[in-house]
């Protein structure tokens, strides 16, 4: 059931989506990027959708070494942690979980006792990062030992939670730690402590947090449910843009949290989206290129939240865009903007957002500019905007105005523009609008 | 070890100040080209007018998203390993980015290889400068990372002996939207032109030439193995071939490590038996079989290395800057780059995404006759057509022992007829192709068999051993020596239209299994124009089937 407004002359069928006889969406259009991309939102939803189901997702197989290696199997928690798996396996009759416990059996007796069950090092984490936290109240050399232990501890979060070079993460040692993560506040106090953490502590905790956001306890996404109570560790995340230092890792774990609906349709809200218009143009390449990264996951991924946004804000979001991006002096802010602005419009989800947007006159010609750029790249995306404008079979007059004045213009740019590559859905596309073009009567 | 991350700590708080303006900063020299990359020699105008490395990446090549540089760019900005170049800043200048790099005044080992140790380097100096790549290679792997294009062009030297593995991600990751087999720009090596494109094959381990999923850890790993070779021998091995050809050596898996080193050997090349075996490691055909980064640190042979002293000692003794070697080969080499530029043509035809991957091809690998050649100690790497044939006159010699005896008679035929070939062809015959070469040199064979000294002789010797031996009897009467010779001509004659004919039939057939390859690509690239055709056909139809679809609904 279509649940989108209904728009004259769009048309969804086997082959993608057509707009006037356009075809706006094909699969066949997926660069291999975006194939990726889709095969990691499948996951994702995958995912999803096991919990929705109440069925608990096996990540990875585990290995002997490795329950030996993070349960620590021996001392009275490790019988914890055999006996926790075990009513897993009994609750849930996956093949994979069955023979959890019989292992651990195995490895007790097989390890000598060096109890340190996965939410021990949570737990010492977060006493530490409390302790990193409160500032500098002890000796400096006691300080730096107590770091190095977070840096340690944190390492070996990371490495039970994706393996390291001899064995797969073990879904029990995961969950366990997932939970005692969420339990407590250590989500923040990781956040907020980063500063003080050494680059490579940094990156491990980046990878720690984003791995967290993807775990399950007991089929919820725990970390979402956290992140809703502690929805304000987002405007610390976004304010990284600003922090050179931060910036990178900051950006990294913001993104892996955005994945989150809810909290997309936070940052979305929120007044910070009208400031990565300015991160998306700072001078540092790799800062800038994150945060356009950030913007685009934010603007593309969930796709109904996305809509709601885009129809609730039109006016300041596009006169931003329109100003700030499509017109920027920078090279690479124009070519990604009007990237993702095809990207945006061609969504079947945006095609009401999409129709308002080629009915405007000044659209109209910010998008002609750009066809006239030096840039082939910024040319080749500017065009699969502009043929909406042309496919749009109630085009205001002011539109038609404006194409029937510059058609022999168009037509002639349109006569020997051409792909790199070989490229029959552009050349389709090119010989519609021309059609268009050529047809058009001033009204 | 606190210690240590403070040290490196520090000089990332100085990274930071290099500024995001490229007016802060006054190029120099060109010390690098590469296909959509240039690496200048610059100053830092407020930072002391210190000197830096400027690699500027022209953007508009680049048809893919920003994905793959934004996190190949963040990669690099987040590494810190004292073997690893790091970036200073990146910043972008119009269409191109420019990514500021500390200048690191020896160059790439590619370089230094190229301009003054052309026989390749000592084991100690190997055993140095591998030991400190390995570890930084450890370190990437550790995080995760792979480097992917291992190869002493990226592996830089600084003056105070500092060894620096370079071009991490970035360029990789550039280049593999852009081309097909991943190839770089090695910010300083000077032999670029022809590393450059045509390069990395070279490095490649088979599986990521065959496999689907691409690169896994162990193949920087045989990198590493083929780095060392490179290091010890001065060039890649097979590296005498077109990057093609060497790239269906390794699919053919004919390439085998243990192979190289026998031919090896007969060269006056020792090497000891620690590099052998680390090397062998390396080249292992099955990556789980090759060892890990930090495994392989452990090995003997990297007990042989020494200090950054010795390295400034030794390798950078008397070297000439990195301007001034790469404008020597910019001078020197013109007609390498004009081959260069040939191939770059031809790779821009496979830039396409659809036939990037080599494992889509589909050739016959059972009738694919070609043995690996191996380079010969005092040859330069040519692509042209000449150097192929002088060494199918060596591998004729190695392979008698392992292929049949008809293989070895029209090989050797072959070369004898190539250059007489040439000869009556005159002057343009000289850097023809291959290809053309010998079809044309077929015609010239049979229309003036007498006047082709070389390939008579070859025939006569092989074809007439009877009428040669009653030729010493009859000497006493002129008569019967002019009869007998009358005889033995004729039947000379005889012979040799018979074993002409018979080598044509051979031939025929021994040029249809060596062109296999080219006449797939040739169906290959008629099959393709088919497509297109057909497709605009298609597009065409169902374009008008829309425009009739529009006409039906506006009525």
């Amino acid at each position: 059931m279509h649940t989108e407004p209904y728009i004259p002359g769009l048309i969804l069928d086997r082959e993608g989506l057509r707009f006037n006889g356009l075809r706006i969406y094909s699969p066949r259009t997926y660069s291999p990027q975006t194939r990726e991309n889709a095969k990691r939102d499948a996951m994702w939803d995958y995912f999803a959708y096991m919990a929705s189901r109440n069925t608990r997702v096996v990540w990875g197989r585990k290995k002997l070494g490795k329950i030996g290696g993070c349960l620590s199997s021996g001392g009275q928690p490790a019988a914890q942690s055999a006996s926790a798996s075990q009513a897993v396996a009994r609750r849930l009759p996956l093949p994979e979980n069955t023979d959890v416990g019989v292992e651990n059996a195995k490895m007790k007796a097989l390890f000598k006792p060096k109890p340190k069950t996965p939410a021990d090092l949570v737990r010492q984490t977060r006493d530490l990062l409390i302790f990193a936290d409160r500032g500098t109240d002890t000796k400096e050399s006691k300080r730096e030992e107590k770091m190095m232990e977070l840096s340690k501890l944190i390492r070996d979060l990371k490495s039970i939670l994706y393996g390291d070079s001899e064995s797969e993460p073990v879904s029990e040692a995961c969950t366990q730690l997932t939970q005692e993560f969420f339990r407590e506040n250590t989500l923040r106090l990781l956040i907020i402590c980063l500063p003080k953490l050494n680059l490579e502590t940094r990156k491990d905790a980046t990878q720690v947090v984003a791995n967290l956001q993807r775990q399950q306890v007991q089929s919820r996404l725990i970390a979402c449910d956290y992140l809703e109570k502690n929805i304000d560790l987002m405007d610390t995340l976004i304010a990284g843009y600003e922090n050179t230092d931060l910036a990178l890792h900051y950006g990294a774990m913001l993104r892996e949290c955005i994945r989150h609906q809810s909290v997309a349709r936070y940052v979305l809200e929120s007044e910070h989206m009208k400031r990565f218009f300015d991160y998306i143009q700072l001078p540092n390449f790799d800062i800038a290129s994150d945060a356009a990264a950030t913007f685009k996951e934010l603007l593309t991924r969930h796709k109904s939240t996305v809509a709601e946004f885009l129809s609730k804000n039109y006016d300041w979001f596009f006169a931003e865009y329109n100003s700030k991006l499509l017109e920027s002096t920078n090279y690479i802010t124009r070519r990604q903007a009007v990237k993702l602005l095809g990207d945006i419009l061609l969504d079947r989800s945006n095609s009401a957002v999409m129709t308002r947007y080629v009915s405007s006159r000044d659209n109209l010609r910010i998008l002609m500019n750009l066809l006239r750029e030096s840039s082939k790249s910024i040319q080749i995306e500017a065009f699969h905007v502009f043929k909406l404008f042309a496919a749009n079979q109630n085009k205001p007059p002011d539109i038609v105005g404006i194409l029937v004045t510059n058609r022999s213009k168009l037509l002639r740019l349109f006569a020997d523009f051409k792909t790199e590559k070989e490229d029959e859905q552009f050349e389709a596309d090119k010989a519609l609008v021309v059609k268009e073009i050529a047809a058009l009567e001033p009204k | 070890m606190s210690h240590d991350q403070k040290k490196e700590e520090d000089p990332r708080k100085v990274n930071n100040q290099y500024p995001l303006d490229s007016n802060c900063y006054k190029i120099l020299d060109e010390i690098g080209k590469g296909v959509s990359a240039i690496v200048y020699k610059a100053i830092c105008l407020p930072i002391d007018s210190s000197v830096v490395a400027i690699k500027a990446i022209d953007l508009e090549k680049l048809k893919e998203d920003f994905d793959n540089v934004r996190r190949e760019a963040k990669t690099m900005t987040l590494l810190s390993h004292p073997n690893i170049l790091p970036a200073h800043c990146s910043f972008t200048v119009n269409t191109r980015l420019w990514v500021v790099m500390p200048f690191m005044s020896g160059g790439s080992l590619q370089s230094i290889i190229s301009s003054s140790y052309p026989d390749g380097l000592s084991e100690y100096c190997i055993a140095t400068v591998l030991k400190e790549t390995l570890s930084a290679l450890s370190y990437l792997h550790g995080q995760g990372h792979l480097h992917r294009d291992i190869k002493a062009g990226n592996i830089l030297i600084d003056s105070n002996g500092s060894v620096k593995l370079a071009d991490f991600g970035v360029s990789a990751s550039i280049y593999e939207s852009n081309l097909p087999y991943g190839s770089s720009s090695s910010s300083f090596s000077s032999s670029m032109m022809l590393t450059d494109v045509a390069g990395t094959p070279y490095w490649m381990a088979p599986e990521v030439i065959h496999s689907h999923t691409g690169y896994s850890l162990k193949a920087d790993i045989w990198s590493f193995g083929i780095t060392a070779l490179e290091l010890a021998h001065g060039r890649p091995p097979l590296s005498h071939l077109p990057p093609s050809k060497s790239l269906i050596m390794k699919i053919t898996k004919r390439f085998r490590f243990s192979d190289y080193e026998k031919t090896k050997d007969t060269k006056n090349k020792k090497f000891s038996k620690s590099f052998k075996d680390m090397v062998g490691l390396c080249l292992d055909q099955d990556p789980s079989k090759r060892p890990s980064a930090e495994k392989l640190l452990k090995h003997s042979f990297f007990k042989n290395s020494k200090g950054p002293d010795f390295l400034v000692k030794t390798l950078l003794q008397g070297l000439p800057t990195v301007e001034k070697r790469f404008k020597e080969m910019k001078t020197q080499m013109p007609l390498s780059l004009n081959k260069t530029e040939e191939e770059d043509d031809d790779e821009s035809v496979s830039e396409n995404p659809k036939q990037r991957r080599i494992s889509g091809w589909n050739f016959n690998e059972e009738g694919f006759k070609l043995d690996p050649v191996f380079p010969s100690d005092h040859k330069q790497v040519t692509f042209g057509g000449e150097t192929i044939i002088k060494d199918k006159g060596k591998e004729s010699d190695g392979s008698s022992n392992s292929s049949s005896p008809e293989q070895v008679l029209p090989e050797t035929d072959q070369i004898s007829v190539q250059e007489s070939g040439s000869d009556s062809q005159g002057s343009n015959a000289g850097g023809g192709h291959y290809e053309t070469d010998q079809i044309s040199v077929q015609e010239s064979r049979s229309e003036n068999q007498g006047g082709n000294a070389s390939g008579g002789q070859s025939v006569i010797s092989g074809g007439s051993g009877a009428g040669a031996g009653a030729g010493g009897v009859v000497w006493k009467d002129n008569e019967m020596v002019l009869k007998t010779l009358k005889f033995l001509k004729d039947s000379v004659d005889d012979q040799r239209h018979l074993v002409s004919h018979m080598i044509n039939l051979v031939r025929v057939e021994d040029t249809a299994n060596l062109s296999r390859e080219e006449q797939l690509m040739k169906e290959i690239d008629n099959l393709k124009v088919e497509l297109e055709n057909e497709k605009k056909k298609n597009s065409e139809l169902q374009l008008e089937l829309e425009i009739l679809k529009l006409q039906l609904s506006d009525e």
